[in-house]
Order: C-alpha cells, then sequence, then structure tokens
C-alpha cells in the first residue's frame, strides 16, 4: 500500500519528517518496505498484513497515526448527504442473500459529464501508482485509496429495470467483467444484479454491459460490505484478484459504505458536473452491533509482563477509537468497525502492548521446566551424521520433488506406493523420493561433470511411501562415493574407494551404534548394483541395505567416467536393532596365545562361512577369528584361493600352553579339510 | 720394565685420539684389554719373568694403568656413541615441511551445523527436540493453527497439496506446535527442526523446500517479556554477544500479540551495512504470544496457560552468516562448496 505524506495532509496534521514516519509506523506493525521521494512528495510503501485492513486506505494509517501522536484526524468522518429538493428518484435496492452482503448502499446522480479528471486529482492517483482513466472511475478509485472502502459505479441507463439485487448467481449464469471476459458463475458466487441479468461479481469485479462510458450521464454509485470468504472463494475460484476482492475478502469497514457514498457523490458534484443527487439508500438488514470485550488488568500483566499501573491502557485504546468503560477487574471495550481483527481480550492486548511500544517491554529469562518429550532415535540420528562425518565422508541435502518413473531403476525396496503432489512446481517432477540413491548418484555425476577427482558423500533424510490411507516417512541413509578415498601421499600409495571401503565404513557404523548381527551376503539379485561387488545388509531376517558398486553397464549410461561405489541403509531398523545393554566386562588376567592356518580353498568359499564354521566347533578358548591375508595368484590354480586365518585363544583362569593352542588349532583345521576341501600349507 | 708400561699408555692415549667410531673403538679395547693377547694381558703374563720380590709391585703397577685405560676407554664409549648418535640424527634428518599424512575430511551440511547450533542454544536453555512428519493435513497445518478456511493469511504460505488436498506438505514446523501440545500437557518447552515446503519458484533467495526451527514455552505465567529475554539470549549466543534484538508487531494467525523480530546487524553492529540495507537490523524470526485458539484447538486452559512461540528459517541464518549468494548452492552438493565448511 502506496501512502503520499501530501495526501496524508489532508487528514491529519504531522510535523514529523518521513524518515521518522517510516521508522514509527513500522513499530507499530506497519512495515515500511521502501520510501521513494518525489518533488513534493515522499510516498511511503507499506506492507499491510493479512489482519489489518482497516490500514489499507490514507484514512487508516492517519488513524494509527493519530492514536500513536496524540493528534486528532482533521476529518472524522465525511458528513451525512443532503439530497435536497430537486433530488434525483432514489434507486431501487434489494438484498436477497444477506448472508453474504450485510449492507448495501447506492446512491444515484444525474447530469454527470464523463471526461478527464483535474489535474489534482490525476497527481495523486499517479503518485501512488493508479492509472487516471475519467472523472468517474478516478473518484471511486480515489475513494478507495483515501478511505479504504470499494465503491462501482453503474450507467444507470443500462441497468434493466433501474435496480441492483445482490443475489447468488443463478444456474448457469454469466457475466462479462470490466476485462472483457466471459465468466462462468456458480451457484456459491454473490452477484449484483439488475431486474435482468448479472451486471458484476459482488466485491470482485463488475460488469461490461453497464459499465461508465464517455457517454454516461446517469450514474449510480454502489457501496457495499460483502463476506469475505464469499468474496475471496468467488475471486480464487475465477482467479481474479482486485483492489475490491483484496479489501472485501480480509473484512471491510460495515460503517464506511453510506459514508463513501457521501464523500463520493460530493465530489462527483463538484468535479463531475452533477446536476441533481439521490437520497443514499442503505439496505442493511441487521445493522452492526460491536462485541464487547471484557479486558482484564490481571490478564494483561500476565501476557505481557508489565504491571498495568505504568500503562494507560484505557487512553490508549480510547486514541485507536476503541469505546472504553471501566469494570472491576478492568475494562469493557467496544471495537470500532473497521478493526476487524479484534475480537478477543488478547487482541486487545495486542494493541495496548503495540502502542506502548514493543521496545518498551521488559526481557526477562524464563526458567520453566519442560515434561520430557520423546522423540525416536533423535541422539541416534546425530550419532550416525557425525560418524559418517568423522568416517572422511561429506554431508548433502537433495531435493525432495522427483520423477518415479527416471528413479525406477536405483530405487529399492518402497514401502508403498509413490506419494504424488497435486500442484508440483514442475511437472516433471510431481513425486515425493522413495529413495535415496537417485539424488545421490545425481550428487556424484555433478561432482565429475565439475571435476571433482574424488569425492566421499552421504545423506541421511525421509523419503516417503503411500501407507493405507497417509503416508509413512522412513529414514534412510545413504552414502556415495568414487575416486581416492585417501589421495597418494609421498610417503604412501592412495587408498581408493571401493567395496572394502565403503563396507568398513559400514561396519564401522554397525559397531559404533552396537548392533550385533548384522551380516551380509551376496547381492547378485540387485539390478542397480555390480554382479559379484554388491551385498545386501541383513539384520533379524530382514535386509536393511546395501553395499556395493554402481552396476557398471548402469554407470556408463549415466555417463560416469569412474567406478561408483554406493550403500543404503533403512535407518529405523537399525537404531532398533541397538543392543542398549551394556556392563563392564573384567579384563582378561592370562596372555592370549594366537595361531595361523594357512591353507587353500575353492574361490567359492567366503571368508564368512570359514568364520562361522570354526565359531560352530563352540571351542570356547576361542576368542577371535582375523582374515591376515587373502591371495591369488599364477602359484595358486586359478579357481582356487589362499587364505590366511588367525584364530586367537584365551583361557579366563590360565595361560594356555603351546600344545593346548596347537590342539586347538588342529581342531579348526581338521574341520576345514573336511568341509571345505581346504589344503593346508 | 717400568718404562714399556709408560709407552703403552702414551701409545693408548694417542691411538684413543684416533678413535672415530664404534668398530675402531671395539679394536681399541681387544688390542689392550682381550683376555688372551691384549697388551695389558701381555704385560701380566711377564710377571712370571720377575723375581718374585718385584712381582706384587709390578703387578699393581699394570692393574693400575689396566684401571686407568678402562676408564679411559669407558669415557671413550660414551664420546664414540655420542658422535654416532649425531651422526644418525643428520642422517635421518626429515624435512618437516613435508605434508602429513592425510586424514580422510568429512563434513556436515552448512544448513544441518547451523540447525545443530541452533537447537543446542536451546537445548542449554533446558529445551527438549520434537519432531512431526512433513506430509500434513489441513487440520495441523492450518486449522488449528487459528488459520480459518478461506482466509487471506493462507496466501502467504503458497501450499503444495497431496491426496486431492486430503493432505498438504507442511508450510511451517508450527504443526509441531499443535503435534506436542496435544500428545504432553504442560510445561513444555520444546524446540522443533525440520524441512519446510512452499511453491516459490527457485531463485537465488527461493528454493521450494527449506528448513525451519520452531519454539514452543507453554507453563502458567509466561509473558511476552521473557519471549524478549529468551531471543535476546539466543541471539547473544548465535549472532553476536553484544546483539541486541528489537520486536515490530506483526501478525501470524497462532500467536497474538505477534511480533517480528529483527536482530543488530551482526555485520555492522548496527551502524548500518550494505547486507542490512542500511538499517542496522536484520529480520530473523516470527514469534508472538499462543493464541487461545490454538490452546483451544489442543485441549489446553488458555485461562491457566500462557505461552509464547518462535519460528525462524535455517537456510536463511546459514546464508546471512556465511555470505552464500544462492540458496540453491546448497542443494547443488558441489564438494569445493562442501569443503568450505570443514571448520564448523
Ligand atoms: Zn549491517
Amino acid at each position: 500500500m502506496k501512502i503520499s505524506c501530501h495526501w496524508m495532509a489532508d487528514l491529519i496534521a504531522l510535523d514529523e519528517p518521513p524518515d521518522r514516519l517510516a521508522a514509527d509506523l513500522s513499530m507499530l506493525g506497519l512495515p515500511v518496505d521502501a520510501m521513494e521521494r518525489l518533488s513534493h512528495d515522499t510516498l511511503i510503501d507499506i506492507d499491510v498484513t493479512a489482519n489489518r485492513p482497516d490500514c489499507l486506505s490514507h484514512l487508516g494509517i492517519a488513524r494509527e497515526l493519530s492514536a500513536l501522536y496524540h493528534e486528532p484526524l482533521r476529518r472524522r468522518a465525511p458528513a451525512a448527504l443532503d439530497a435536497g429538493r430537486d433530488a434525483a428518484p432514489a434507486p431501487a435496492i434489494t438484498i436477497e442473500d444477506p448472508d453474504l452482503c450485510a449492507r448495501f448502499c447506492g446512491v444515484r446522480i444525474t447530469g454527470v459529464r464523463v471526461a478527464p479528471s483535474p489535474c489534482w486529482l490525476q497527481e495523486r492517483l499517479l503518485a501512488v501508482g493508479q492509472r487516471p482513466i475519467n472523472n468517474l472511475v478516478d473518484i471511486t478509485n480515489y475513494i478507495l485509496l483515501e478511505l479504504g472502502h470499494p465503491l462501482h459505479a453503474y450507467d444507470f441507463s443500462k441497468l434493466t429495470g433501474g435496480c441492483l439485487v445482490a443475489r447468488r448467481a443463478r444456474p448457469g449464469e454469466t457475466v462479462q467483467t470490466l476485462d472483457g471476459r466471459i465468466r462462468a458463475l456458480a451457484p456459491d458466487m454473490l452477484v449484483i444484479a439488475d431486474a435482468a441479468r448479472a451486471v458484476g461479481i459482488a466485491g470482485v469485479m463488475g460488469g461490461a454491459e453497464s459499465e461508465v462510458a464517455d457517454t454516461t450521464t446517469d450514474v449510480l454509485l454502489e457501496s457495499a460490505w460483502f463476506q469475505p470468504a464469499s468474496v475471496r472463494r468467488t475471486a480464487r475460484a475465477l482467479e481474479m484478484r482486485t483492489e475490491a476482492s483484496y479489501r472485501f475478502e480480509r473484512g471491510a469497514d460495515l460503517e464506511m459504505p453510506p459514508r463513501a457514498l457521501w464523500r463520493a457523490a460530493r465530489l462527483i458534484l463538484e468535479l463531475a458536473g452533477g446536476e441533481a443527487v439521490s437520497p443514499v439508500v442503505d439496505v442493511y438488514p441487521r445493522p452492526w452491533a460491536p462485541p464487547e470485550i471484557a479486558l482484564r488488568r490481571e490478564r494483561v500483566e500476565r501476557l505481557v509482563g508489565v504491571p498495568v499501573a505504568g500503562l494507560p491502557v484505557e487512553a490508549m485504546l480510547r486514541r485507536l477509537g476503541f469505546q472504553v468503560e471501566a469494570a472491576p477487574d478492568g475494562w469493557r471495550v467496544r471495537p470500532p468497525a473497521h478493526r476487524v481483527d479484534v475480537g478477543l481480550e488478547v487482541d486487545l492486548i495486542e494493541e495496548v502492548a503495540r502502542l506502548h511500544g514493543y521496545d518498551r517491554i521488559p526481557s526477562t529469562l524464563p526458567l520453566h521446566p519442560s515434561r520430557p518429550v520423546s522423540r525416536q532415535f533423535a541422539g541416534e540420528k546425530a550419532a550416525v551424521r557425525q560418524f559418517l562425518k568423522e568416517c572422511g565422508l561429506q554431508e548433502i541435502l537433495t531435493p525432495n520433488f522427483t520423477d518415479v518413473q527416471r528413479d525406477a531403476a536405483l530405487l529399492w525396496a518402497p514401502a508403498g506406493e509413490p506419494v504424488r503432489v497435486d500442484n508440483p512446481l514442475d511437472e516433471g517432477e510431481p513425486f515425493l523420493r522413495q529413495g535415496l540413491l537417485p539424488a545421490m548418484v545425481a550428487a556424484l555425476k555433478l561432482n565429475e561433470n565439475n571435476y571433482n577427482p574424488d569425492v566421499r558423500l552421504f545423506e541421511v533424510a525421509s523419503v516417503y511411501d503411500r501407507c493405507g490411507d497417509g503416508h509413512v516417512e522412513p529414514v534412510r541413509l545413504a552414502i556415495g562415493a568414487y575416486g581416492q578415498w585417501l589421495p597418494a601421499h609421498w610417503s604412501a600409495a592412495g587408498i581408493p574407494a571401493d567395496f572394502a571401503r565403503i563396507k568398513g565404513v559400514v561396519e564401522g557404523l554397525v559397531d559404533r551404534l552396537n548392533v550385533p548381527a548384522v551380516v551380509f551376503d551376496e547381492a547378485d539379485d540387485a539390478p542397480f548394483l555390480q554382479p559379484g561387488a554388491a551385498a545386501w545388509i541383513r539384520l533379524g531376517g530382514g535386509i536393511i541395505g546395501y553395499i556395493g558398486q554402481l552396476n557398471e553397464l548402469l554407470a556408463q549410461k549415466l555417463k560416469f567416467r569412474r567406478k561408483v561405489f554406493v550403500a543404503e541403509l533403512l535407518f529405523e531398523p537399525l537404531a532398533a536393532g541397538i543392543d542398549r545393554s551394556f556392563a563392564f566386562r573384567a579384563l582378561p588376567r592370562f596372555p592370549f596365545v594366537d595361531r595361523d592356518m594357512s591353507f587353500v580353498v575353492d574361490i567359492g568359499v567366503s571368508f564368512s562361512t570359514i568364520k562361522t564354521s570354526v565359531i560352530e566347533l563352540k571351542m570356547p578358548e576361542l576368542a577371535e577369528v582375523k582374515l591376515v591375508d587373502l591371495y591369488r595368484g599364477d602359484d595358486i590354480p586359478p579357481d582356487r584361493k589362499a587364505m590366511n586365518v588367525r584364530l586367537v585363544f584365551q583361557h579366563p583362569e590360565r595361560t594356555l600352553t603351546d600344545e593346548e593352542a596347537d590342539r586347538l588349532r588342529e581342531r579348526a583345521a581338521a574341520s576345514l579339510r573336511k568341509r571345505f576341501q581346504a589344503q593346508f600349507r | 720394565m717400568r718404562d714399556d708400561l709408560a709407552r703403552i699408555m702414551e701409545g693408548f692415549e694417542a691411538e684413543c685420539r684416533e678413535v672415530r667410531d664404534e668398530p675402531a673403538y671395539g679394536l681399541l679395547r681387544e688390542r689392550y684389554l682381550s683376555r688372551e693377547k691384549g697388551l695389558l694381558t701381555l704385560q701380566l703374563k711377564r710377571l712370571r719373568d720377575l723375581p718374585p720380590a718385584e712381582r706384587p709391585a709390578f703387578g699393581q703397577e699394570v692393574n693400575r694403568l689396566k684401571a686407568a685405560i678402562e676408564t679411559r676407554l669407558d669415557e671413550l664409549a660414551g664420546q664414540v656413541r655420542l658422535a654416532a648418535y649425531q651422526d644418525r640424527l643428520e642422517k635421518e634428518r626429515l624435512d618437516v615441511t613435508l605434508p602429513g599424512f592425510p586424514v580422510a575430511r568429512g563434513t556436515l551440511h552448512p544448513v544441518k551445523q547451523v540447525e545443530a547450533e541452533i537447537c543446542g542454544i536451546f537445548q542449554r536453555m533446558g529445551y527438549a527436540i520434537a519432531e512431526g512428519p512433513e506430509i500434513e493435513t489441513d487440520f495441523f497445518n492450518f486449522g488449528a493453527l487459528n488459520f480459518p478456511p478461506d482466509h487471506p493469511a493462507r496466501d502467504a504460505q503458497d501450499t503444495f497439496f497431496i491426496g486431492d488436498g486430503s493432505f498438504l506438505l507442511r508450510t511451517h514446523t508450527s504443526p509441531v506446535q499443535i503435534r506436542t501440545m496435544q500428545a504432553v500437557a504442560p510445561p513444555l518447552k520444546v524446540i522443533a527442526p525440520g524441512k519446510v515446503y512452499r511453491k516459490d519458484t527457485p531463485d537465488a533467495t527461493h528454493f521450494p523446500i527449506f528448513h525451519q526451527i520452531e519454539g514452543l514455552v507453554v507453563d502458567e505465567g509466561v509473558s511476552l517479556a521473557d519471549l524478549k529475554g529468551t531471543l535476546e539470549h539466543f541471539a547473544r549466543e548465535c549472532f553476536a554477544a553484544d546483539a541486541r534484538i528489537r520486536l515490530r508487531p506483526s501478525f501470524f494467525p497462532f500467536v497474538e500479540p505477534g511480533a517480528e523480530v529483527d536482530v543488530s546487524c551482526f555485520f555492522c553492529g548496527g551502524r548500518g551495512c550494505r547486507i542490512c540495507k542500511g538499517s542496522g537490523w536484520i529480520e530473523i524470526l516470527g514469534a508472538g504470544m499462543v493464541h487461545p485458539n490454538v490452546f483451544d484447538a489442543c485441549g489446553i486452559d488458555s485461562e491457566r496457560y500462557t505461552g509464547f512461540a518462535f519460528g525462524m528459517g535455517i537456510d536463511r541464518v546459514a546464508i546471512l552468516r556465511y555470505g552464500v549468494p544462492d540458496i540453491r548452492m546448497f542443494w547443488e552438493n558441489d564438494v569445493r562448496f562442501l569443503n568450505q565448511f570443514h571448520r564448523f
């Protein structure tokens, strides 16, 4: 809302320079977006919040400044208009649907001459960004900007039956609006109609057929009050947003319709050569009575935190136009009709705090306690992110909107159907993501395109699935890397980001969280992973994730030049699997003994089966089974591999003898010979 | 024969001066003290050739000489070892300016870092962290927060709808207020960080997904002054030790009185600069006293309890603090960008 300081001077005498006005308006809750200095005027652009339609006019701003500066308005309200002896005949006005139109006023003026407005009027309109059209239209716009009330002017000669009615649209009814478009009306929309047809959409836009033209001499001015939600629904349904609808949907001043007409009619008589004016017709079936709101002293003190003794509550509210009466515990307050935002005690308390000045309210630091609020796995989520960061991974943030078709090749184990956004920003990405891998791969690709040679990324974020009538938002964790995990150093070769490196991170994470019983097995059936370089991560019989090299054929299609390694895990089952029991275990008092087993087995025998088969021997002294070396080469048949497995033995009550350790090793070796045809070396 | 001993001593002294390293030292020691062929052993063997009366005196002389040589050899051993050690030091000297063995450098996302920092400030004040779903209903996102249907206040939050309008992507973290108050009775002190969604076309300052943090305190006797004090404390921990805050009346349907909260510009200290557009203030938060209608929707007695709520955009704080020119950089994930945030 642009306010002209020059125009404002008509309404209130102010000594304050515009800068000061702007600062004070901001602190009153009317933030100033911009100031514009003209040769003989200053414009203040105010960003009026949706609850203050009363401030969408020069009068509204003047009222606020009047309350702040204790300076009375120059002109309280337009005076009633006396039609005189040679009055024009009054127009016939009726309200058929009073639930949508609470007040409808009209006045008819004959003998007008449509012409350009005088300079001063054109200048005022131009200054605040309103294009002058002709004297009649300009006067309605002038009233809108001065008093905040939308008016509409009809060419009376074009109204069938010389009457206006506010009613709901008839089925199938249409109207051509001022912008020339034919609008199809729905039966819940309020229209203004003459005896034959709709001549305007109430509170939104007038009709073209009854528009004031250069030839108009007989004009009917409409000034009404329309139900805000109805105007908003209609304007939205028709995708129209006008100065009128903007004000009506926020709530117009119920007391203003006749006053606005008095002022407008005077200006028309003065500036547009009007000859005769009718009495103002005022259809107002249920006149507004201000609500009476109890304002308790104790409540003001409690909510604001300032003793009321220091606040001139009554005087402040009166300055804002409220009627105030003393009551035993405070006041009984009646807001003025333009304060549509005030209906409760708290609203009055805000008025008091606002006019007193928020900056004058003291600061106190409360020491209120809080009941515990449960949050699932919050600590674990933070711990996972911190751990991955410390492993050298970089956290990323990726958008949630996506295209399920594009994601399909990289999607793993969605929990349901995808969630579709009704009104997406990008029609190509109407879905919420169900997995993190597509965005992870995209982030890796962006980095490869940007010539970043070594990249290690992770993300912990929700994905979204439909579930029954609702949705679930499970949290997932994704890891992606290519290039060198650690670059070559003058003292050592580089360490590549490869399967073992990613697996080490996942194992470290599982260990950090203390999730026992996580196992890995081959995932040749994961289509987006490289067969032979992919593992499912299993916990308690279910798959909770995967690790692997991105399938090379797929990676080629995505134009990756490097091998890409990825992992994705379901966070909730992982966190649910945490073993939270923990107790100190006594340190072993006797030294451990270790024995190595060096043998050759078929390539297909995995380390985990060897380890399991040794553990299954249930040797109580066995403390650990470690893989020390793995070798494939020319001196071994191509379908065999050499392993060096170290067994660590520990006895709780004594030092094991060499002979005992040898016997234990031999038991394990015998079992491997038998089960896997291991050839010992 | 005594002259022989004197000559041995002279020769020994001369030889000692020639010893430079451990092998030479070993040879020297061998030459004089070897049990078989050492020069002193040979002298002792000569005792037999002496008349018995002279033997004790000569024997004493030889032993004295042996003791002197041993003392001198031990001393020499120390010198030789020290010299060898110093020699080795020189050979093993490192170029300490060579780079050390690297560790892989991880980073947390700058927006998540700011989120964690803000959470930490409030957790130290005793706030619990609350969470809520991102796919919400109209009731939690608007209705219970005192946004009437068909009210223009909804315009400010252009909404993504789901399921033919039966659900929506939350436009702010405020629904967590409702969920928390419905689940837990006062007294309450929570903050709720999370992703929120508004249908804004991406540009340098807008992205349809961003992060907010919501605060809520409900108890008997919570006042606007408490809100001011709390946010002042927050601003001092988060922005600058001498930060000031300014509350301006404003409108959010779920609070009354409501306020926009400015923090004194942490670039210019409030004198006015490019960042704060010369005003000395930066708008950071929306806040206010919990509206009685919101308490009603949560079944909390608004006569007994009062409360305050506040909310702020985390991405915006990160942008201001680090001078990131374009919000979309947060979503691109170029490691050259992410690397810059390793120090936090
Ligand atoms: Zn500044």
